[in-house]
């Protein structure tokens, strides 16, 4: 059985339709791209997938979205996070007036024990040491590129079995980029199956196990790292080759 | 003189401050100004008049019962009014006149059952008042700053450190990624009603322990708490306590050289001056 299987997902905005019967997997352990152009649908998707959806004006017509046996369709962000899933928004979302430590605390927040949050705050700043450096630092005064490290730091304190990130390397510097994403193989090594929106084609499928590729609101194709990577399609248009 | 218009602009600052308190905490979460806020106030005052007037509480229980049905019925509302509101995604301006309904609501709700006879509160024979540094100070005066130092502090260390008002700050920071991090918000928000509620409950006895109770008085405190949480910056805890005794000082002092009848009009030219020259506050944030 899959970790996430997503079945005939079609997705509205008002009378603009954003997904046609979209179908995809996630396995256990597995790191899946989604790729494509601008407004294909895969953050739609992935937003439909977090719980997010309605918050950005969307709506789910039907489809079914399955985690681990579970309708997980329609529930809220907090129910999803006690079952194991994890969001990482592409505008990161830190909670500008708190701490960077502060904002580590919350993401343990359903965590049972101060034992276990300091615990896992040292694991993720041993992921990322530079959060250590600026603990006491309001996260809203950080770097772009360093909000985006806290909210993944901050969405891996419940140790999620999936974890939904959108469009990661958005607005950050190649080395930022370089270190996330080394950083995403850590997590995946550690065991949590990663879902990621990447507009860099070559980093994602470079990173990714499978991939999908969306166009105009469906997926058009999907492979393992290695068809995709080798189809000509996709070196000539997203690789420019 | 001076002394005892400072004693005056404390206790009158300290009244103000937990009226801006509750006020700033509910705004800041929910991004609207709960006019309901006013009558939640009166509620307070009726409540401590029922548990120890009628009932016959010792007057620091009815202390604590009142404040405590004052901050349920500020969840209420919340619950019944607001809450239906944001689920149906209602702008600012809908649920900003929805607590007014709320709050003419209440206010007849209390007239219906008090009338709009004046009563007050049952707390022993009024004695005289002590004399310090050449001003007078009654007992009744010193429970009320006490009262209001230890409702502050006690808000203030409870938002900064504990787990539940950590999760009030990211609320109110960004309801979204609060969802995201497994806080559900709707539950952080009702409790948020009803601390703020409370501190309104408390300042609506605190009042009455000094003047009489009548169903409108929530109206003006209302004003005047918005005033100290507008100069303070809305939203911010410290914001509200100098808020507060700024205005405080400034109607107390102002008297000093102008009739008594100018009080509620300086409370409200340094409201107009501060939404023009500094709209944030002294020390709020431009969003």
């Amino acid at each position: 059985m899959p970790l996430l299987e997503v079945t005939n997902l079609n997705v509205t905005y008002g009378v603009q339709r954003a997904l046609n019967d979209v179908s995809l997997t996630v396995n256990e352990g597995e790191i899946v791209v989604m790729i494509g152009p601008n407004g294909a649908g895969k953050s739609s998707t992935i937003k439909a997938v977090g719980g997010i959806l309605a918050h950005a004006g969307g709506r789910i017509e039907n489809g079914d979205i399955i985690f681990r046996g579970k309708n997980i369709k329609g529930r809220r962000t907090d129910e999803l996070v006690k079952l194991g899933i994890s969001f990482v928004h592409d505008t990161h979302r830190v909670f500008p007036s708190m701490t960077v430590l502060e904002n580590l605390e919350m993401g343990g927040y359903t965590l049972s024990g101060n034992a276990a949050v300091q615990r896992k705050i040292d694991e993720v700043i041993a992921l990322f040491p530079r959060l250590g450096e600026r603990k006491k630092q309001a996260a809203g005064t950080l770097s772009i590129g360093e909000q985006q490290m806290l909210a993944i730091g901050r969405s891996l304190m419940l140790t999620p079995a999936l974890l939904l990130v959108d469009e990661p390397s958005i607005g950050l510097s190649p080395n930022f980029v370089e270190t996330i994403f080394s950083r995403f193989v850590e997590i995946n090594r550690g065991g949590t199956a990663l879902l990621i929106v990447e507009q860099n084609t070559r980093k994602a499928l470079e990173l990714c196990h499978r991939g999908y590729v969306f166009e105009i609101g469906r997926i058009a194709m999907e492979g393992t790292h290695h068809d995709l990577l080798e189809n000509r399609h996709i070196r000539s248009i997203y690789l420019g080759e | 003189m001076f002394t005892q218009l400072l004693f005056n602009s404390l206790i009158a600052g300290s009244i103000y401050t937990l009226i801006a308190l509750g006020f700033s905490l509910i705004y800041r979460t929910v991004r609207f100004f709960n006019f309901a806020h006013g009558v939640i106030y009166t509620c307070g005052a009726y409540a401590a008049y029922a548990f120890i007037n009628q009932l016959g509480f010792h007057p620091a229980a009815g202390f604590i019962c009142a404040s405590v049905c004052a901050g349920v019925v500020g969840s209420a509302v919340d619950a019944m009014v607001y809450k239906p509101l944001r689920r149906r995604k209602a702008p600012y301006l809908v649920l900003l006149i929805a607590s007014l309904g709320a709050f003419i609501f209440l206010q007849n709700v209390i007239l219906l059952i008090y009338s709009s006879q004046i009563v007050s509160l049952n707390t022993g024979p009024v004695k005289a008042g002590h004399l310090v540094l050449g001003g007078a100070i009654t007992d009744m005066q010193i429970v009320i700053l006490c009262t209001s130092l230890l409702l502050f502090a006690a808000l203030t260390l409870f938002v900064r450190y504990t787990r539940l008002g950590k999760a009030m700050r990211a609320v109110s920071d960004d309801t979204v990624a609060a969802g995201v991090v497994g806080i559900n918000p709707e539950r952080i928000i009702g409790i948020v009603f009803f601390a703020g509620s409370v501190l309104a409950g408390a300042a609506g006895i605190l009042t009455s322990l000094e003047t009489g109770i009548e169903p409108t008085m929530g109206m003006t405190a209302m004003l005047k708490g918005i005033t100290a949480a507008v100069v303070g910056g809305a939203g911010s805890i410290p914001g509200a306590a100098f808020g507060g005794m700024l205005l405080g000082c400034a109607e107390n002092f102002g008297i000093w050289k102008l009739p008594a009848a100018w009080k509620d009009c300086i409370a409200f030219v340094i409201l107009v001056g501060f939404l023009l020259v500094k709209p944030y506050g002294i020390v709020g944030k431009k969003d």
